[in-house]
């Protein structure tokens, strides 16, 4: 029994809503699984920068009420089948954490479906010169199968730097923007952050391969978060890892922050690319430094 | 599939309090009800100079860990569910890296502990003990802590500045007071002791019923919420999801000694268990903390344990049913003995 991913949907052609492009890539996805909207027991947003810097409530709920999914499992009289909804925000990481957290419920029998997206716009809800990533919907569905053969996620592992600087920040102080508040984020990143981040998450990868936590033989995929052009292919140099391909979603639209895992994995698999039995080698990393990893058999 | 069980909390309040009448004093436009009475809050604490979301989570961790067998190195989980995300000044909106990423680092958790926030309006700590309940139950982690600093007065600040209707959006805005919560799960240590069930649902119907976002009216954080029409929903649906957790989990009111509601307002938590008792047949004795905390948001629950615990008014191995009503709108429940904090507060046993 593992969990595994039944479909995925990423696109930069959604609306310019953390809300509305969330529902724009679920609904996708699971036309693709063919799974009805309301079979999906587990709704997990992982998107960061959202509609107008709404905090509360959690972004997951409007998301379910567009989707329509189980609104009113009292007044429809199916309190059998309901969903529940919140948010993680874990920055790129977000994916690999809910992730953990979904397959936590699927394998304690609490849902049978979990849906997980994503997609971050400015809070302006404009193409904002000041916003470092691209407004991209992405969604995955997941369930726990047994397929008879080794198959899904394996163990999920996350690393935090003990010290030093996180990086990148995104704040707003509300008592410094007047009333422009609900479209302001500021963003401060170190010049040195994308190599420090290329270095943390290979050094992750390194200490968990020699711990013997993962085995890299016959990797065919390594996904990555976008940070810059080509940062797979430098993690891949880093880690010496022959034979495994990675996708440079960077250079074909730029960094799409929460959605690049989803995104990357959507590539391969529209493309026909993914075959069973390939091992993909999913690895984020972001502000903190922090970075996170699972290794995938299609 | 492996029990949890609470193993400590801590809590941390604020020393200021602010009375409901000196808030009232300060409006324009006064309500047209008494506030008081009608919410049960005479009081509630508020941030000093220097508090914030993150100094409070802090706060009530470092409690959290005085009291538990556990230190921050040994724990393999961290997840902070604060609504207020508010660092180095009380409403200075942090979006990234999360209050975890803060929290991990400044309490000195291992590096390879999972650290993330995770939010869920008012039920966030009780979201997060259900992830965590997962966690531990599937055994993908052995131990864990959720935490949450809510720096919430903000809100309250710019109600009284906004408040111009006798029927205002922004009225809920002052009940609430601010706090820091953390409790941290680990595997059970026997059949008797620990979280027997936890069930949510989010009837996401009425998702845009309460929304908090930046003001526009004023630099700061606001809170518009349809209480009323919120209400009115809770207590049409929550009898009859109260009868299918009952059926589905097997439990009356027979099994539990205490409820711990959301704490809203006390007309609104007395209206609610009435209805929800005839079907419970008994209905355990509500724990309710309004007159000096007020409304403090995803704490709420373990803000009025901490108060019972720590007056030892609880009976040795109270079984508690925690009951969550948020925004979104969330309904959970939690059923849970507690003799494992009961003895980290001094109780014999």
């Amino acid at each position: 029994m593992a969990m595994v991913i039944k479909s995925t949907f990423a696109s930069t052609d959604g609306p310019k809503s953390a809300i509305d492009m969330a529902v724009f890539a679920a609904e996708e996805c699971l036309k693709r699984a063919g799974v009805p909207v309301h079979a999906v027991d587990l709704l997990i947003n992982t998107g960061v920068f959202r509609d107008e810097n709404i905090i509360e409530p959690a972004i997951a709920p409007l998301i379910q009420r567009k989707l329509g999914m189980n609104l009113d499992p009292v007044e429809n009289d199916h309190l059998h089948q309901s969903t529940f909804s919140f948010d993680i925000t874990d920055g790129e990481n977000g994916f690999l954490t809910a992730a953990g957290v979904a397959r936590a419920f699927l394998q304690t029998r609490q849902a049978r479906y979990a849906l997980i997206v994503s997609g971050d716009v400015h809070p302006s809800l404009t193409d904002h010169d000041a916003f470092p990533f691209e407004s991209m919907a992405a969604a995955a569905l997941l369930a726990i199968e047994d397929t008879g053969r080794d198959q899904g996620f394996q163990d999920f592992h996350f690393r935090t730097s003990a010290n030093g600087s996180y990086g990148f920040c995104a704040n707003v102080d509300l008592s410094r923007n007047g009333l422009a508040g609900r479209r302001t984020m500021s963003f401060s990143i170190d010049p040195d952050y994308h190599e420090k981040l290329g270095r943390f998450a290979s050094g992750m990868l390194r200490e968990i391969f020699s711990d013997g936590k993962m085995d890299p033989a016959g990797l065919r995929y390594l996904l990555t978060s976008q940070h810059t052009e080509a940062f797979g292919r430098r993690m891949l140099d880093q880690l010496d890892l022959e034979g495994a391909e990675t996708v440079d979603l960077y250079s074909l639209c730029g960094n799409p922050h929460t959605s690049s895992l989803i995104a990357g994995y959507d590539y391969l698999s529209a493309r026909g690319l993914l075959k069973p039995g390939d091992r993909v080698l999913f690895v984020s990393s972001g502000a903190g430094l922090s970075a996170a990893c699972s290794l995938y058999t299609v | 599939m492996i029990k949890a069980q609470f193993e400590s909390l801590g809590v941390y309040l604020p020393d200021r309090s602010v009375s409901t009448e000196e808030l009232v004093g300060q409006m324009a436009q006064k309500p047209v009800f008494d506030l008081m009475s009608l919410t049960g809050i005479k009081n509630r604490r508020w941030r000093g100079e220097g508090e914030d979301s993150f100094t409070l989570a802090m706060a009530a961790a470092r409690e959290c860990l005085g009291k538990s067998r556990y230190r921050a190195c040994d724990l393999d989980a961290l997840i902070c569910t604060s609504i207020s995300r508010f660092k180095d000044g009380p409403v200075n909106l942090w979006m990234k890296p999360g209050m975890s990423k803060f929290l991990k680092k400044e309490m000195g958790f291992r590096p390879d502990a999972m650290g993330f926030d995770m939010t869920n309006a008012c039920a966030g700590m009780l979201t997060g003990v259900q992830v965590l309940n997962s966690m531990i139950a599937s055994g993908m982690v052995k131990t864990g802590m959720v935490v949450s600093g809510e720096c919430i007065t903000p809100i309250a600040e710019t109600a009284l500045k906004e408040i111009r209707e006798p029927i205002d959006p922004q009225f809920a805005s002052l009940t609430v007071g601010d706090s820091g919560a953390a409790v941290i799960l680990d595997r059970a240590e026997g059949v008797d002791e620990g979280i027997e069930f936890v069930d949510f649902l989010t009837i996401a119907d009425f998702a845009d019923l309460c929304l908090a976002m930046p003001s526009v009216e004023n630099p700061g954080i606001a809170m518009y919420a349809k209480s009323i029409e919120i209400h009115q929903e809770v207590i049409r649906k929550l009898p009859a999801i109260v009868l299918h957790m009952m059926h589905k989990h097997g439990f009356t009111g027979k099994d539990f000694d205490y409820v711990i509601p959301h704490q809203t307002s006390v007309r609104a938590i007395r209206e609610a268990l009435q209805l929800c008792a005839k079907h419970l047949d008994v209905l355990p004795e509500a724990l309710i903390g309004l007159r000096h905390f007020g409304n403090t948001a995803s704490t709420s629950h373990f803000v009025v344990l901490h108060d019972q615990l720590s007056q030892k008014r609880l009976k040795k191995n109270s079984k508690v049913l925690f009951l969550a009503l948020a925004s979104g709108i969330v309904i959970g429940f939690v059923s849970a003995t507690i003799g494992r904090l009961e003895a980290s507060y001094g109780y014999g046993h």
